[in-house]
């Protein structure tokens, strides 16, 4: 028995240590968001998106969502266009512009695997990993999206 | 090493950002136990600068200095461990990108709650399409870590996160933030819930009377008062 918690003060004091000692932070959590700082660099040229389905809505005459729950998104930069769309499996599709990329590549913060990208600039990949980008060549020039969360 | 007088020196400093007497003394007690030089009250400002200048130990710092903000803003979601440490990551990711536009480093526990809530939310909103809420196993860790508190016993410690797991979605949030580390003023936690400065007081109070309500806290509760 604890007359104390009747103050707020008390209580908001003994939640917080309880709340403190029960959850701490995971150690590996803080460990990935420290690895942010090298996975975060980025030695080519970095896409801006300019669209995403999930944050933005959708255009007035633009399908929205092409498959369920697909998330779609757009990325540019001045030599490059890149449409991807994240489905709930964990695959992705997506088409970049003009075609003439001469190599893709996904990347997670684990591992990174080349990408085929067809004559038309279709590509499709799977992705187990929670979060990926992608990586294009075109010519001497390379682009790199920001990190994608699917 | 961070004292309290210099703590109270960063506040006076900032008047603006002082709440209100009831919440301060709850803060003094508690911080004690775990203030670290760097975190207690960190700069953010020199941090953000070298990191931008390609130091990761500033990185690292800033990591350290912002995690508890962004743990506690998630911990209000009901989600599983493993998309708590996702939302996690995606905060310092977020935080990453936008690091060369803060224009205000003293807002930066503001901005991390806000961003660590809506990345927990998508995250949240995501996985309600796919599973019943109610089919969700509970995500709070139950052990204790009670060496260190003399004072308290793990048992109340046990039926406090409890009681808090059962709350609704909006007190927990409000008492989770109240909480962080580096404090957020009732500035920033009116902009992060988009609640009325003024009602962040009086909720808080409403909240801890649910609190008190719940059956988990009763055997810990001495009736005879009021």
């Amino acid at each position: 028995m604890r007359s104390d918690l009747h103050e707020d003060d008390i209580l908001f004091d003994v939640l917080r240590r309880a709340v403190d000692a029960g959850d701490p932070i995971p150690a590996d959590a803080v460990m990935t968001a420290r690895a942010v700082f090298e996975l975060s660099r980025v030695d080519s040229e970095l896409a801006q998106l300019v669209f995403d389905s999930m944050a933005d809505a959708v255009p007035v005459g633009m399908r929205s969502g092409a498959a369920g729950g697909a998330r779609s998104l757009c990325f540019e930069t001045s030599a490059l266009a890149i449409d991807v769309e994240v489905l709930d499996d964990g695959s992705i599709v997506g088409q970049v512009e003009p075609a003439a990329v001469t190599r893709g590549r996904v990347e997670t913060t684990s591992t990174g695997t080349p990408l085929l990208v067809d004559a038309g600039g279709r590509f499709r990949a799977i992705v187990e990993e929670p979060r990926f980008r992608l990586r294009f060549e075109l010519g001497a020039r390379s682009v790199t999206t920001p990190w994608i969360r699917r | 090493m961070a004292t309290k007088a210099n703590l109270d020196g960063a506040r006076a400093a900032h008047p603006a950002r002082g709440r209100p007497a009831a919440a301060v003394p709850a803060r003094g007690v508690s911080g004690v136990g775990r203030l670290d030089p760097l975190t207690e009250r960190p700069d953010f400002a020199p941090l953000v600068r070298r990191a931008l200048d390609g130091d990761s130990s500033a990185w690292d710092a800033l990591v350290e200095g912002l995690k508890r903000v962004a743990w506690k803003a998630i911990g209000a979601f009901d989600l599983h461990e493993d998309e708590r440490k996702d939302a996690f990551a995606s905060t310092f990711f977020r935080l990453f990108e936008r690091l060369s536009t803060v224009r205000d480093p003293e807002k930066l526990p503001g901005w991390v709650a806000t961003t660590a809530r809506r990345e927990a939310s998508a995250i949240s909103r995501a996985r309600r399409r796919l599973i019943p809420t109610a089919e969700l196993p509970t995500n709070r860790d139950a052990t204790t870590d009670d060496q260190a508190e003399g004072l308290m016993d793990a048992e109340l410690q046990d039926a406090l996160r409890r009681a808090l797991d059962r709350l609704d979605q909006s007190c927990r949030e409000l008492l989770l933030l109240l909480m962080a580390d580096p404090p957020l003023s009732y500035d920033d936690i009116s902009q992060v819930l988009g609640l009325p400065h003024g009602s962040i007081g009086p909720t808080r109070a409403r909240c801890l009377a649910k609190l008190r309500a719940t059956p988990e806290l009763a055997p810990f509760l001495d009736r005879r008062v009021r």
